[in-house]
């Protein structure tokens, strides 16, 4: 008989379980760390749409590799892992649509998409100065590699260590710093006339 | 040149704290000498603030239930058909190790029966009468005899190993049969059992079933403490994430007796906002017992998501109904 317990399942416990097949303890695993999954990707991709295929394909992803995990590391260092491995071989809609079309129009999504988010932006109707540096400060993030974008978002938005981008990103941790130095320099270079109004 | 690039780099370091104490300090008495070094170090910081303003938003709680919602419902899909004993030892809560595995079927097989019967055949008594002859005491019976007895079904017989000679066999198959069990709708563990059904059974039957047992036993205020938290959590699970309409409905039928609670409102607010179905949204509005929403923030939730309703929706009728509750909420 089923014995319910209200203690509170530490992660191992629910991979047990959703090793065994029980979805309910997936569901929770995934209610556990889904919002920070989608905040990176979010703060990655700067669209909504990207932001979502890029969640999905993520614990996707987990469900599928479930199996393999042996709890060498911790789930959320390996579900990370995961995340940053999907952000930079996402190819963002907008240019499977361009590429798709093949009509060589340009794609408006591509630069209308900058402000749309997967997150909520709670702006107000006279803020529309925020707003620009908000769409001025995604289009300097979409100017750097894949590589430097991620590095750049991990550690400025997101607040991980450089070590721990190291780790997460499975290169050394002066691959990280460089890609760091360069992504910050190349910041620093397209908003030069929004750092001197700041 | 070298020499500068370097400082510049140490300098993004000690904006992201990435120095040691060391290191940290030897930069800072460089900055307070170095007048070149100090002014990059200042734009350094306004380029900090500057690409914060990006980062001044929340994730939309609404968006991730539906993500939630779809992501689930695609899983489901792809979930591999696994034998029954397999989703009998789950729903149990039992592990496959090997040594465990015989003992677990035999009590899955019992409790899911249990269960199972239980669900078809109604959950108003609390003996069963349909399932009076079950041939398999889960307390006394041997379990040979339990499998072999005549209300058992054995089917998907497979041969894993045979030897002719020594006459050694191993084979596994699926065994569904009534069991007779006598409990009781207060005991916590029959509680969770219906609640587990509710999310984890592959037969929309008997989650329909168990979301209407459980609005039942709710209207009766029949759930302990530690119960009602599993209880309403399933229920929300399933008005969100089942992918059978019917049980989505039957749950959230159910999930109203647990209003004005607000994991219980925000479910079926988001079923309002973001269900296609009308079914479901006028479901959802006549779910929302509006003179329990007396004290805020539910009672300002409410009112939000039927005021948006009352003008965004597509559908005329749901615009109408949104409106009229509208005004009885206000009232």
């Amino acid at each position: 008989m089923i014995v319910s317990s209200t203690l509170t399942p530490s992660d191992g416990e629910l991979i047990q379980l959703a090793q065994t097949g029980n979805l309910s303890a997936f569901e929770q695993l995934v209610q556990r760390y889904d919002r920070r999954v989608l905040t990176i990707a979010a703060s990655y991709v700067h669209s909504s749409d990207d932001a979502k295929d890029i969640y999905q394909e993520v614990f996707l992803r987990v469900y599928r590799s479930l199996g393999k995990f042996e709890s060498r590391s911790e789930f959320s260092t390996w579900l990370y892992r995961i995340t940053t491995n999907v952000c930079l071989s996402h190819r963002s809609r907008a240019k499977r649509h361009q590429h798709e079309s093949l009509a060589g129009e340009t794609d408006e999504e591509d630069g209308a998409y900058h402000a749309e988010r997967a997150v909520a932006e709670r702006t107000t109707d006279g803020d529309v100065h925020r707003r620009e540096i908000t769409e001025r400060v995604a289009g300097a993030l979409k100017v750097l590699s894949p590589r430097q974008r991620l590095v750049f978002t991990l550690r400025h938005y997101e607040g991980f260590k450089l070590r721990e981008i190291a780790d997460l990103m499975n290169v050394a941790e002066g691959s990280v710093k460089k890609y760091l130095f360069e992504a910050t320099t190349r910041m620093r270079g397209e908003l030069t006339d929004l750092i001197e109004e700041a | 040149m070298e020499r500068q690039k370097h400082v510049q780099n140490e300098l993004i370091l000690l904006l992201y704290e990435e120095l040691d104490d060391t290191a940290a300090k030897s930069v800072r008495r460089h900055l307070s000498t170095c007048t070149g070094c100090r002014a990059y170090f200042e734009e350094l910081q306004r380029l900090h603030r500057t690409t914060h303003a990006l980062q001044t938003s929340v994730v939309d709680d609404d968006a991730l239930l539906v993500l939630r919602r779809d992501l689930m419902r695609q899983i489901r899909k792809e979930r591999p058909q696994e034998s029954l004993i397999d989703r009998l030892l789950t729903v149990a809560g039992f592990g496959s190790g090997p040594v465990w595995r015989p003992v677990a079927v035999l009590s899955a097989v019992a409790a899911i029966a249990f269960l199972a019967g239980f669900l078809i055949v109604g959950g108003d008594a609390y003996v069963l009468p349909g399932l009076h002859q079950a041939a398999y005491d889960p307390y006394g019976g041997a379990p040979s005899s339990g499998l072999m007895s005549q209300d058992a079904q054995i089917t998907n017989l497979r041969i894993i190993a045979q030897d002719q000679s020594s006459g050694d066999i191993e084979f596994e198959f699926e065994a569904v049969m009534p069991v007779y069990i006598k409990g009781n709708m207060h005991d916590p563990d029959v509680q969770a059992v219906l609640a587990k059904a509710l999310v984890s059974s592959q037969n929309p039957g008997i989650r329909l079933r168990a979301a209407n047992v459980i609005g039942e036993r709710s209207l009766q205020n029949d759930f302990v403490d530690g119960t009602r938290r599993v209880i309403k959590e399933s229920l929300i699970s399933a008005v969100l994430y089942d992918e059978n309409r019917g049980v989505r409905l039957e749950a959230m039928k159910a999930l109203r007796d647990f209003l004005p609670d607000s994991a219980a409102t925000s479910a079926i607010l988001l079923v309002l906002k973001t269900e296609t179905n009308v079914a479901m949204k006028i479901a959802a509005i006549n779910s929302l017992d509006l003179a329990k929403f007396t004290e805020a923030p539910s009672r300002q939730l409410l009112l939000d998501a039927l005021r948006e309703r009352s003008v965004l929706d597509e559908n005329n009728y749901i615009r109408i109904r949104a409106t009229s509750a509208l005004q009885e909420v206000q009232q």
